[in-house]
């Protein structure tokens, strides 16, 4: 099930609330979390759920042996049985495919390529997982010794299918004694119904533009529309996939729990680096502390340290070449930015560095977008004059000019606009206290919005005579 | 945050990790309305959901809405039944006719209109016949391997694909809506238009195909083919004419193709001729009686009759008509500016039969073939009820001259006015009928074979192929008792207050077909 359908809003999400707000009892609570996140994973994946299962255990087992041998081989012995469990989860169910694949072209054997569909949110729950385990074995956090809970942390279905990757330490105090407080709902309702709006209101839009303008024969279209295409679908990913950080941080702070923000506005950064200080920051995280510092760091061989990061942050979008490509483009980005390009850039007026940042991103998403590597240089070429049907298209400009409200909005939330208003009602109180009453129509009005949005995306006309 | 490559070797310790927490700010009472607010509006329209009747057929959308699935474990295991259930919750939530036109109404305030100009749909690229078919390009994989198949994943990669499974059913059917350009002039004066892209192999097969009915049928036997222009072609303003191919060129084209055995009649400039006058809707994507008539009075004079004069016929209205065009966009200019349907009564006495899908056996007598009870979404149903298989008139004239009409929609509405200058007339839909048209040719005695369809029919392979195909179908005799028998007056009297309503009405029966409904 995703947030953004009308049943998870209509039927289980009031149902949720319903049964967990009824008793004040912890474990009650804590049990129809775990009832709903089940519900919540097993509809989209009846079978894979248990992996999710056995990933929980095996892990809250691996986090009591590196407690209980602390300082002792086990220790070390449960944090290796922790990464070779896992990763081997991953492999098999992620990359096996694309291994075979890779085998087979380069020693011309036929192994037969397994084609599991990738269990939803696999790569989310591994890594959380993993970081617990590693956490208890360094002293960052005490293991929790109730399963329940522990489960309850791992299959919290507000982040599991899409992140953020939350470290077991930063939650351990909920887990054991939140407390859920009417300020907490409150916010949520409205953190959840701005990240809904961001996913329905703008990233499903961008996306179908995106699909519009990029699937087609790309050769055959102009040089502008594809820029549109790619820019279309840098708007849908950032929105999409902040948008569902935000469903899932509103979602916690509803159920008592504080997570830590993934995103940071990441296309106002001036560089690569900064890019990704601000983008998806629970991954980047991740391979800071449990892969480039323990490998080192910048204290020895650092940028093969980098290469390694990048290769596998690339590797963990997904199991093919043009994600590798995709980390490892931003990876010599940020060597060269190590390099000399800083030293470059900070004596550039600012501007510079944003529409670099802003050009080598959007480059990277052509990259990302195309699985077909071959698309991928088509698009390349279309986009630099190299080939396709001249610059402009007269249909280009009549999209921009029906959307153009749209794309303003669109373009302009990916800029620090809220935090900003927000700093500026919040110097004066009687705007403040404005604000208070103008938010609940304001969520309202979203809501309304949304459902409209997501019931027209029903809309399936059955036109006949389409051939 | 740490800097992540300017990092320094410092332990990890979660109480350093900032993590964010809802300001504070509002009072009490703002924030128990807030809660209070949205949850009740969430929980009203769950259950209201829940609890009203839910729609089951969509009248705009023109098919049935998802229905709850029934539970076993095979689908369960697959995510077929879940999957079933949410597709089924948003078909067929509350207010659903209400909420679409809401939402396309807030899709209309995106943007602004510069000289009421409108696109939805992808256009499509346009084919002029100009270039060379364009080499297959080297693809450059540096990796050396294409990894993955097609790039139609989008937003792949783990978060995206993970985490946006919904984007499934949004184009279920696999129907390709073409572009569909709109120009509201602001007066009243308001079309949608379908943009013609062209594929000139395609074309290129339509005349092959053609001419092997050429080959196949005898001399004796006269074979006419109307290739009909459509809106576009008259109506896109001269600034958007990039964005659409010429028709006029891509049918001289194909007509150029033709054996010289094979009459072409030439619709283009008789409705050229009156692009001004009401000869396409506006909200549909076909033409209306008056140009279907112009292309008719072509025909009628290529074949060797007299047409009737437009003026003698006794005229009907049915208004108000939104069409496919208005159904595909949701457009509130269309919806606005709805068409009305002119239609004239056939002034022959004649009598009809009509064959079903799925039961190619049975005449089914009719009164006529002018379904005047067609209304709303349907109108251009009033020209032959729809389309069917077969249907067969039997005029009271003595002229020797009997006719086959292959057809797609767009032969509804023409066929209406040839079948006055012919003793039988056999009406066959290129998509629906199984049997094999040299057979009929040769059983019911056709003297004329009249091929009729738009543009963008003659240059799609499904239609061509359904073409070629009626060649070498099985033989299907013609209905058993049709030939022999009279039409029974009884019959035909039921027939028409019964009133086809599968195919008008939309909403019963019909589905051995595989759930193809056809409106007009």
């Amino acid at each position: 099930m995703v947030f953004s359908s009308l049943l998870f809003l209509y039927a289980f999400m009031p149902l949720n609330l319903i049964l967990y707000f009824t008793t004040k009892n912890r474990n009650f609570r804590n049990m129809v979390l775990i009832l709903f996140s089940l519900i919540f994973y097993s509809w989209g994946e009846p079978i894979w759920v248990v992996l999710l299962i056995y990933s929980a255990m095996i892990d809250y087992f691996h986090g009591l042996m590196a407690e209980k041998y602390r300082g002792h081989l086990g220790a070390k012995l449960a944090v290796l049985s922790s990464l070779v469990l896992n990763l081997s989860l991953l492999a098999a169910f992620k990359y096996s495919g694309f291994l075979a694949e890779n085998i087979n072209a380069i020693t011309g054997l036929s192994l037969p390529v397994p084609s599991f569909s990738l269990p939803i949110g696999i790569s989310f729950y591994t890594f959380q997982t993993i970081s617990y385990v590693i956490d208890v074995y360094r002293g960052d956090v005490k293991p929790q010794r109730e399963i329940g809970k522990f489960f309850m942390y791992v299959s919290l279905y507000s982040q599991l299918v899409a992140g953020p990757i939350v470290r077991y330490a930063d939650v351990a105090r909920e887990v054991d004694y939140r407390q859920e407080t009417l300020h907490d709902v409150s916010a949520g309702i409205s953190r959840f119904l701005i990240g809904l709006t961001k996913k329905v209101l703008i990233a499903n839009t961008a996306g179908a533009f995106a699909e519009e303008y990029l699937n087609g024969d790309l050769l055959k279209s102009a040089t502008a529309v594809v820029w549109f295409g790619i820019l279309m679908f840098a708007v849908q990913i950032y929105y999409d996939f902040s948008g569902y950080s935000d469903m899932a941080i509103g979602l916690g702070w509803i159920f008592g729990f504080h997570f830590l923000e993934n995103f940071n506005y990441p296309y106002i950064a001036k560089s690569a680096t900064d890019f990704w200080r601000r983008w998806h920051m629970s991954l980047g995280q991740f391979f800071r502390d449990y892969v480039y510092i323990p490998m080192g760091g910048n204290r020895k061989h650092q940028y093969y340290n980098l290469l390694v990061v990048w290769f596998l942050t690339g590797l963990w979008h997904g199991a093919s070449w043009n994600f590798i490509l995709w980390g490892l483009w931003f990876g010599f980005l940020i060597m060269g930015e190590r390099l000399f390009l800083r030293k470059v850039l900070d004596k550039l007026p600012a501007v510079i560095g944003h529409l670099y940042l802003l050009f080598v991103v959007m480059l990277g998403w052509v990259l990302f977008y195309f699985t077909d590597l071959g698309k991928a240089w088509e698009c390349l070429r279309v986009m630099f004059g190299a080939a396709g049907s001249g610059f402009w298209d007269v249909s280009l400009e009549i999209v921009l000019e029906n959307n153009l409200f749209w794309l303003i909005a669109a373009i302009a939330f990916c800029l620090p606009v809220y935090p900003r208003v927000r700093a500026f009602i919040e110097s004066r109180p009687a705007l403040l206290n404005i604000a208070g009453w103008v938010k609940t129509p304001a969520n309202l009005l979203m809501l309304a919005t949304n459902t409209a949005l997501l019931v027209g995306s029903s809309y399936n006309p059955f036109l006949y005579y389409r051939f | 945050m740490e800097d992540f490559e300017g990092f320094t070797h410092r332990e990890y310790s979660p109480r350093r990790r900032k993590k964010i927490r809802p300001q504070k700010d509002h009072g009490e009472i703002q924030k128990i309305l807030n809660t209070a607010l949205c949850f009740t509006a969430v929980l009203m329209f769950g259950v209201l959901a829940w609890a009203l009747p839910q729609p089951t057929y969509s009248e705009y959308e023109r098919r049935d809405l998802a229905r709850m699935p029934i539970f076993n474990w095979q689908d369960y295991f697959s995510g077929d039944y879940t999957s079933g259930i949410e597709s089924a919750y948003s078909d067929t939530f509350t207010y659903r006719e209400s909420l679409v036109r809401f939402s396309a109404l807030l899709k209309g305030v995106y943007g602004v209109r510069v000289g009421g100009v409108t696109i939805h749909g992808a256009v499509p690229p346009v084919d002029e016949g100009e270039e060379p078919e364009s080499e297959p390009e080297i693809s450059v994989s540096p990796s050396g391997a294409d990894t993955e198949s097609g790039a139609s994943g989008t937003a792949s990669g783990a978060q995206s694909s993970e985490a946006s499974s919904e984007e499934e059913d949004t184009n279920a059917t696999g129907e390709q809506v073409n572009s569909i350009f709109i120009l509201d002039k602001g007066n009243g004066e308001c079309m949608g238009l379908e943009l013609f892209g062209g594929n000139r192999k395609a074309a290129a097969y339509y005349a092959e195909v053609l001419n092997k009915y050429r080959s196949a049928l005898p001399d004796s036997v006269n074979i006419y083919d109307m290739v009909v222009p459509t809106h576009c072609e008259f109506a896109l303003p001269s600034k958007y004419q990039k964005l659409a191919a010429s028709e006029k060129d891509n049918i001289d084209y194909l007509y150029g193709l033709l054996d010289p055995g094979i009459t072409a009649i030439d619709a283009f400039s008789a409705l050229e001729a009156h692009k001004s006058e009401y000869i396409y809707f506006n909200t549909d994507h076909h033409w209306t009686g008056l140009g279907a008539y112009y292309a008719y009075s072509v025909f009628a004079k290529t074949a060797g009759f007299m047409p009737y004069n437009y003026n003698t016929y006794t005229k009907h209205v049915i208004e108000p008509f939104r069409g496919t065009l208005y159904s595909a966009t949701q457009d509130n200019s269309l919806y606005n500016n709805p068409d009305s349907v002119e239609w004239c009564e056939i002034p022959i006495s004649y009598s009809a039969y009509y064959v079903y899908k799925g039961d190619p056996g049975t005449p089914h007598y009719a009164d006529g073939v002018m379904a005047d009870y067609a209304t709303g979404g349907n109108s251009y149903s009033v020209y032959l009820g729809g389309d069917f298989p077969l249907i067969c008139t039997q005029s009271d004239l003595h002229n020797g001259r009997k006719a086959l009409i292959i057809k797609e929609s767009y032969g509804n509405a023409v066929s209406t006015y040839i079948l006055s200058h012919f003793e039988e007339t056999y009406i066959i839909d290129e998509r629906y009928y199984t049997g094999n048209v040299l057979d009929l040719v040769n059983e019911a005695g056709i003297t004329d074979v009249i091929i009729v369809n738009n543009v963008f029919a003659a240059n799609t392979y499904f239609h061509i192929e359904n073409i070629e195909d009626l060649l070498t179908n099985p033989s299907l005799a013609l209905p058993a008792s049709a030939q022999t028998s009279a039409p029974a007056e009884e019959t035909s009297a039921e027939q028409a207050a019964s009133g086809e309503p599968e195919e008008i009405g939309g909403a019963s029966g019909e589905t051995s077909d595989g759930g193809i409904r056809v409106t007009g």
